[in-house]
């Protein structure tokens, strides 16, 4: 395989890891599946680049504006949504679900009534003058910054999770909120980080990743979907898990695209999620310790 | 089952406004086209009121059964001679088959990943029916289909119109009752305390099963019809969009009965197609109306309605009424 | 089927009343040899032997995280043991639930009542009679097709006869047309009974039944334990409230840290040393 395709895997496969991270935090912090992630970074992609085409703002700004759009929808959707839900449905979660497909949609719908529905390209965070040669591959200066900001997210967020106190505390409510709740944590709080972290995570991703394939109001939902079937391959006993389940996915997609051409990217991961979820739906990497 | 009298108010009352939507259409080339959408729709909403609205199971993978049917018309017209009726068992049970392995997947895991793996079957699909061209015919998808013959002649819209309501009106009829049958009692036990259903003898993980693949089935009847209405179908029809709009009907219209379902597809239709206002931001509209109801107003709207008549009843009659 | 009297304290009952002393040569119905169960380091179920005799109600008491709800989930097909036996009438006990109660003709009920809410009491406990229709795939097929045509459903046919109106009287159980969401819980746990009951099972767990019931509660759960009894069942019964159990019980196994540490009589069960020492401690309390 050229190798000009594993900069690709190891592109795509650095964005598909960095949601697969946010649902991680919000699943350890709530128990919940987030499914409206990959609208949040698709709104923060299409926003900074509306703003910077369209506003003609300095790219930074707008990818700041866009970072914390994506953080003030994900708390949005906590407080307005899922935790009246929860609240009102204790242990049903299929009104949860609904919810959170519900607002998948709508900042679908939102994003192309404020921004347009037209594609708009990315917006290169540096561009290399002379692009780094590998072998035939070229890496560009958007690649690096790429793998660069992924690893560092990911070393943040385990530091954050070891050493800091509400990293400590999302890691021991876990999926137990009840039993976290009895014991004095401070639940709606820890909540509320976990949200506002994940809409971080994925805020950051969009307008990290749309420089290499452009973005529309419609992406949110394959982002969504091939994240979550990242943190399924991967598994949630490490926080390392997503980058592997991310990194697979890519390569799956990848080789399915190059050996029997693009329609098959759908269909080969139709296959593996379908694979895992009937075999190892645990994924890769297991909880140790039954939750 | 209810007793007596009372068990043919439902379908007497419902007949009579089926009636009289095929009443208010019949004569206008642009309402029939209208009922015939909105009925595709309700086919869909329908095709979810068990497995989804009663099971508690989410799968969208219903552009895709909507797609099964659509294209087993399209082409048995284009490429047989058979009769045209033959697509529909055919449509169905390639559908629920579909439905049914995609469940089977999942069948041990949470309603998230029947979601995600039945969303990812929805987009492969699209794909597929873009890809595949020598079967679907590609992007250019299926013309010219041939008309089908009903009782000796050509089927004229405006008689394709009324068998349609009354179809419509018989799968939700016949949804009802089972909602209310030992069947449907179990199916509905099943959302919210599986673990019961199953320590009774019942194996859930079958009751789900057959929920998704009837569904699925019922939605395909739709897909038939649509492409029987339209003479040809595109793939863009059945782009995976449809699913959110689907989920949304059951729960705007309320969820207490399939009538409820049909109310939604009247409701989505009417706000995206006749209200010009709502064209563009028709379907931001429906998403935030949905979170509206999800989280303050979970009956939908026919629950509010039931819930009006029952106290008007109570009031008139000053008896007892139990909610139904 | 006797009304169920107005009892005021359980403790009042010396001797379990209409209930046949088991004869010693009762079949055993259900047995568990070297059963065990660990999640990480902690050993919830700890190489437990116990039997069951038609006919017998086995009390199975201890305090919290004894691994009575653990041995419960174990017999009944909710988690699978990581070593041991477990057999009902020679044969062994495995599969799902559904399979468990279908072929060993298992039925219990749960430490949180399992019951929708949004169903009747009544449409609870028909869940109860349906299972030996709905059972297979094609009994599941036979109830749709019946349940759309409007005849033919073999569930109607039995509940046309009562069934779960008579079961709801024998409990104590009133006006089975009201939501669940609107019943107590005494009257939730009545419902899961009910239900139970209604699958017309060879043995009974009952968990925790009496948590948060009233006396008239513990009356209706009463009148069922006599009610499967009467039928040649046996019944296993959880409870942290010992002085219920051993006033129902034939014999009672007293659980502590995973490990059954009495097993017999209840009344020298009540009187044990062991009994000391799991409820209060020998030296200090845990």
């Amino acid at each position: 395989m050229p190798s000009q395709l594993f900069v690709s895997i190891v592109e795509i496969g650095c964005f598909f890891a960095l949601i697969a991270l946010g649902y991680l935090i919000v699943l350890y912090g709530a128990g919940f599946f987030h499914f409206a992630l990959g609208p949040y970074a698709m709104f923060s992609a299409l926003g900074a680049a509306y703003w910077v085409t369209a506003s003609e703002w300095p790219l930074w700004v707008a990818v700041v504006a866009g970072v914390a759009a994506a953080v003030a929808l994900s708390v949005v959707t906590e407080l307005l949504v899922v935790r009246p839900i929860e609240k009102r449905v204790r242990g049903e979660e299929l009104p949860s679900l609904i919810a959170v497909v519900a607002t998948l949609f709508a900042v679908s719908q939102l994003a192309g009534t404020v921004f347009g529905r037209k594609p708009f390209p990315g917006q290169p965070w540096m561009d290399f003058e002379d692009p780094i040669e590998w072998g035939e591959a070229v890496i560009g200066g958007q690649t690096v910054i790429i793998v660069g900001v992924t690893l560092a997210i990911f070393i943040l967020l385990a530091a954050w999770l070891r050493w800091s106190r509400y990293g400590q505390w999302l890691r021991a409510v876990g999926e137990n909120q009840e039993a976290a709740r009895t014991l004095g944590f401070p639940v709606a709080r820890i909540r509320l980080a976990a949200f506002a972290v994940g809409g971080l995570i994925a805020g950051i991703a969009g307008p990290l990743f749309s420089p290499k394939a452009g973005v529309n109001f419609e992406s949110g939902l394959s982002y969504s979907l091939f994240g979550f079937i990242a943190l399924v391959m991967g598994g949630t006993g490490s926080i390392w898990a997503p980058l592997a389940g991310g990194l697979i996915l890519a390569a799956l997609q990848i080789a399915a695209s190059y050996l029997f051409g693009s329609p098959s990217l759908n269909y080969a991961t139709l296959i593996a999620a379908a694979l895992f979820f009937a075999f190892r739906p645990e994924g890769l990497f297991a909880r140790r310790v039954r939750h | 089952m209810r007793q007596g009298g009372s068990a043919w108010v439902e379908p007497i009352v419902t007949l009579a406004l089926a009636i009289a939507a095929m009443a208010a259409v019949h004569g206008s080339p642009y309402l029939e086209a209208v009922a015939l959408l909105t009925c595709t729709y309700a086919f869909i909403a329908l095709g979810m009121y068990l497995p989804f609205i009663m099971g508690g199971a989410l799968s969208m993978a219903y552009n895709a059964y909507l797609g099964v049917g659509a294209y087993a018309l399209a082409l048995i017209a284009g490429r047989s001679d058979w009769d045209l009726a033959w697509s529909l068992p055919i449509g169905m049970l390639i559908a629920a088959a579909t439905a049914v392995l995609l469940g089977f997947a999942t069948r041990r895991l949470s309603g998230f990943y029947l979601a995600a793996v039945t969303l990812l079957f929805g987009i492969a699909f699209t794909t597929w029916l873009v890809d595949a061209e020598s079967v679907t015919g590609g992007s250019g998808g299926l013309q010219g289909l041939r008309v089908p013959v009903f009782a000796g002649r050509p089927l004229s819209n405006s008689t394709l119109v009324m068998l349609t309501i009354l179809a419509v009106w018989i799968v939700a009829l016949a949804l009802s009752r089972l909602r209310n049958s030992p069947f449907g009692v179990a199916v509905r036990a099943r959302r919210r305390a599986a673990i019961a259903v199953e320590s009774c003898g019942i194996p859930v993980s079958t009751l789900t099963l057959v929920s998704l693949g009837l569904g699925a089935a019922v939605s395909s009847v739709g897909g038939s019809l649509f492409a029987v209405a339209n003479h040809a179908i595109l793939p863009e029809s059945f782009a995976v969009d449809l699913v959110f709009l689907c989920i949304f009907m059951p729960l705007l219209g309320g969820q207490d009965r399939p009538w409820g379902a049909v109310l939604g597809a009247i409701l989505v239709v009417t706000f995206t197609f006749q209200l010009t206002f709502f064209k563009e931001t028709g379907s931001l509209f429906f998403s935030l109306a949905v979170l509206l109801v999800l989280v303050i107003a979970p009956r939908g709207v026919l629950g509010y309605v039931l819930i009006g008549l029952q106290k008007l009843w109570k009031g008139t009659r000053g008896g007892e009424t139990r909610h139904g | 089927m006797a009304e169920p009297s107005n009892m005021a304290e359980p403790s009042n009952m010396a001797e379990p009343s209409n209930m046949a002393e088991p004869s010693n040569m009762a079949d055993v119905i259900l047995e568990c040899r070297g059963v065990n169960k660990a999640y990480g380091a902690v050993r919830a179920v700890n190489d437990v032997s116990l039997e069951l005799r038609a006919g017998e109600v086995l009390g199975l008491v201890g305090p919290n995280g004894a691994g009575k709800t653990t041995l419960v989930d174990l017999i009944g097909g909710e988690q699978r043991p990581d070593s041991g036996a477990i057999t009902a009438l020679g044969r062994p006990l495995a599969g799902a639930p559904s399979r468990r109660a279908r072929v060993n003709g298992l039925a219990r009920t749960f430490q949180h009542p399992q019951v929708a809410l949004d169903l009747t009491a009544r449409e609870n406990m028909l869940v109860g009679l349906a299972g030996p229709s709905l059972a297979t795939l094609s009994g599941q097929l036979r109830e749709l097709a019946a349940g759309i045509v409007g005849a033919g459903s073999r569930i109607e046919r039995d509940a046309a006869r009562g069934e779960v109106e008579r079961v709801a009287a024998a409990l104590g159980l009133k006006d089975i047309e009201r939501e669940c969401r609107e019943l107590t819980l005494g009257e939730l746990r009545l419902v899961e009974v009910g239900r139970a009951l209604l699958t017309r099972p060879a043995l009974m767990l009952l968990d925790e039944p009496f948590a948060g019931s009233d006396a008239h509660g513990v009356a209706g759960i009463r009148s069922a334990i006599a009610e499967i009894l009467r039928n040649g069942c046996g019944v296993i019964l959880v409870d942290h409230n010992v002085d219920i159990v051993a006033s129902l019980a034939h014999r009672i196994a007293l659980l502590n840290l995973g490990a059954k540490v009495f097993d017999g009589d209840p009344k020298a069960c009540l009187a044990s040393p062991e009994m000391q020492a799991v409820y209060f401690g020998e030296r200090e309390a845990a």
